[in-house]
This record gives structure tokens, C-alpha cells and sequence, in this order.
């Protein structure tokens, strides 16, 4: 059965009246100071890492746009380097093949020269002893004409003998 | 029960009894203890919580801020009223359950499992609700919003007493509602108990204060959603006073 009594609701109300003073002028202003101060420190560390990886994110696409710069530079270099070794490899071998003809040339007009000294030194020998050994053995004096007639006739031999 | 409450303190104001009885100190001794917690947590307060208190009681504000204040379309200020209720009815409530192996024959009550604290308590959510509205939209606003959008003519003379009882039953439920919940577990409790006063055997000992212990943990179960359900349809009350719905129905 219900009995109205006035000193609980009074006591009730009382005793709630004191809690809730105590929690709103003590413990929730201090509480709400504090949560919003970590609220606050939170939203300053979240814009400072949203900052800080802009930062990064500008950084990077610098880094890259550098390392690009870089790597164009490096292929350039290394193709302009590639065209400078190949010129001056050209120019050398051209140099050289130059040398080589010109050497080349000296050599073989050194050996044509000896050739030739050789063949007048030989015809003159060798005509001296075939003009010596056809007098022997014809017993006969040659005129100058016959001998170098004889001599030429044996030279024209000795050619087609050469070159067969 | 509470007819049974020890008075430790007679004092009588002409017809009026101001009487501190067991039902008082409780609520008093309920009181200190969560102003003593409240007081060691806050002593101890550190922007980076380490302590199970603060992260509890942080945990019950943003609770409150999320699941009361802003379902009942209410701002921040009313945040201490609201943790205040919530707060004060867990622990009025608690004791219930710790002290209900103790209780029912000591004498003990609380103010949530008391008719008359339930009620002090409703009736003064009700009243924080009507000087609101009342003082936002003053005599004649508070007047119009007792009537509902779109009435006119003679249905208002029928529906103004409706909507008045309507009004004056919401903290008679919340105070019926939250009284019927606590005291249910703690009748449950004697029950269970009195067996051992019955039959004095000790199966049937150990067989009781076995189940009132489960009860007992139930109870702090039904304790917290009891404090829940009543502070959001308190701050519900006050809510409606404040919102925008209603200054839009009042136009």
C-alpha cells in the first residue's frame, strides 16, 4: 500500500540535490576541461600529421620530380658520352686506317724499290754471266746489240715465267 | 519494506517528518560513496587515462553525451543533471543488491526501490521540464504547446485535459516504472530468502543465498538499465520542452 513519506522524498531530494551540485560545480567542469583539452590536443595532433604529411607528400613529389630531372640528366650524359666515344672511336679508326694506308704505302714502294733494285742488280749480274757463258761456249765475241738482244729475250722468259 | 525502515533520527517540523531512517541513510551513505569515487577519480585525472576509474567514467559521459543527451535533442548543459541521475540512481540502486542478503531483514531500502524517492525524483525531472518550457515560451507558448499541431476549434477544450493528464502521468510512469524494476528483484530477494526462515535445513540455506547471489548480480544488470531508461526519458521530458519540434508546432 502506498504511504506517502515526506522525509524520504525530502532526504531523496536532498541527498540528489548534493550529487548533482557536486558533479556539475566539481567534477564535471573539471572533467569536460579535461576531455576537452584532449579533445583539443588530439584535433591539434591530427591537423599537425595532416600538415606533417602534406610536408611529406610535397616532399615526395619533389624527390621525384628531382630523381626524374636526374635520371633524364643521366641518360642524356650518358648518351651524349656514348656520341663522343663513338665520334672520337671513328675519328681514331679513321686515323689509324690513314696511318695504316700511308704506312701501307711507304712499305710497299720501300719493297717495289728493293724489287726493282734486285731485278736491275740481277738482270745486270745475270746478263753479265749469260753474256759470259755464251762467249765461252760459242767461243765468239758478242756486240753489245747481240747481248742485249740475248738478254732481253731471257728477260721476256723469265717475266712469263714469273707470272705463270 | 520501507514501512519497516529503522528511524535513526526523529525530527518533525510541525506535521511534517523529517525523520533520517535507514531508506535516508542509504541514499546519504549511496551518496558519499559515488562523491568519494567521483573525488579519487577526478584527484587523479591525466590526459592520457591509465586508471580504470577515469576511463569508466569517461566512458559513462560520452554515454550519456551519446546515447541521452543528443537522442533527447539536449546540448552539453544539461550533461551534469543527467550524469547526476544516472550516477545517483546506480548507486542508490546498487546498495540494493549488495546489501539485499542483508536488506530486507535490517531494513534497509534505497531511494530507487522506495515509491516516494522514485516519485521526489520524477516529479523533479517533471518540474525542471515545465520551468523550461515555460520559461522559453513564457505564459501563453506554454499554454499553446499543451495543445497538439493542427488542432483547432472545439476539439482543443477536448483534448486540453487529455494532453494535461498525459503531462502529469509521464513521472508518475518514470517514477512507477523505475520503483516497480527495483523493488521486483528486491521482493525476489525476500522470497527467496524467507525459505531459509521456513525451512531451516542446509540445503535449502545454501539453495537460497546460491539464487539471491545470481539475483543479486542480475540486479546490478536491471540497476544500470533502470538508470539508463530513467535519465533518457527524463531527459526526453526536458527535450521536448527545448526542441526545435516543438517551437516549430508552437508556430
Amino acid at each position: 500500500m502506498f504511504k506517502l513519506e515526506i522525509n524520504i522524498i525530502f532526504w531523496t531530494l536532498i541527498s540528489f540535490g548534493v550529487v548533482c551540485w557536486v558533479i556539475s560545480a566539481k567534477i564535471y567542469p573539471v572533467l569536460a576541461k579535461m576531455m576537452q583539452e584532449r579533445a583539443d590536443k588530439i584535433a591539434g595532433e591530427l591537423a599537425s600529421a595532416e600538415r606533417q604529411n602534406r610536408e611529406a607528400d610535397a616532399l615526395r613529389q619533389d624527390l621525384e620530380e628531382r630523381q626524374r630531372a636526374l635520371e633524364l640528366a643521366e641518360r642524356r650524359i650518358l648518351s651524349e658520352a656514348r656520341e663522343k666515344a663513338k665520334t672520337q672511336a671513328d675519328a681514331q679508326l679513321k686515323a689509324l686506317q690513314a696511318e695504316f694506308r700511308a704506312l701501307r704505302k711507304t712499305k710497299e714502294e720501300d719493297l717495289r724499290r728493293v724489287e726493282d733494285d734486285f731485278s736491275r742488280n740481277f738482270e745486270e749480274h745475270v746478263g753479265q754471266m749469260l753474256c759470259a757463258a755464251c762467249e765461252k761456249i760459242l767461243r765468239v765475241e758478242l756486240t753489245p746489240e747481240m747481248q742485249q738482244r740475248i738478254l732481253q729475250e731471257r728477260l721476256e722468259e723469265l717475266k712469263k715465267l714469273k707470272e705463270f | 519494506m520501507h514501512e519497516s525502515a529503522k528511524v535513526f533520527l526523529a525530527l518533525r517540523l510541525g506535521r511534517w517528518d523529517f525523520s533520517v531512517d535507514a531508506t535516508a541513510l542509504l541514499n546519504f551513505a549511496a551518496a558519499f560513496l559515488l562523491l568519494g569515487l567521483l573525488w579519487l577519480i577526478t584527484r587523479r585525472l591525466s590526459l592520457s587515462p591509465r586508471s580504470f576509474g577515469q576511463n569508466l567514467l569517461e566512458t559513462a559521459v560520452e554515454f550519456i553525451e551519446k546515447q541521452i543527451l543528443q537522442p533527447a535533442g539536449l546540448d552539453k548543459a544539461w550533461l551534469p543533471l543527467c550524469l547526476s541521475a544516472f550516477l545517483y540512481i546506480l548507486f542508490t540502486g546498487l546498495p540494493l543488491g549488495v546489501l539485499g542478503l542483508l536488506g530486507p531483514r535490517a531494513g534497509l531500502d534505497s531511494a530507487v526501490s522506495n515509491i516516494n524517492g522514485t516519485a521526489a525524483l520524477a516529479v523533479l525531472f517533471f518540474a525542471i521540464s515545465l520551468l523550461v518550457r515555460f520559461k522559453k515560451r513564457g505564459w501563453w507558448g506554454f499554454c499553446k504547446s499543451l495543445v497538439p499541431q493542427g488542432v483547432k476549434g472545439p476539439v482543443v477544450i477536448l483534448l486540453l485535459p487529455i494532453e494535461i493528464i498525459s503531462q502529469i502521468f509521464k513521472p508518475f510512469s518514470l517514477a512507477i516504472r523505475l520503483f516497480a524494476n527495483m523493488s521486483g528483484g528486491h521482493l525476489l530477494l525476500i522470497s527467496i530468502l524467507s525459505f531459509t526462515s521456513i525451512f531451516n535445513n542446509i540445503a535449502v540455506w545454501l539453495a537460497s543465498y546460491g539464487g539471491a547471489i545470481v539475483i543479486i548480480f542480475f540486479e546490478f544488470f536491471v540497476c544500470v538499465i533502470q538508470a539508463y531508461v530513467f535519465t533518457f526519458l527524463g531527459a526526453s521530458m526536458i527535450g521536448e520542452a527545448v526542441s526545435e519540434a516543438t517551437e516549430k508546432m508552437l508556430r
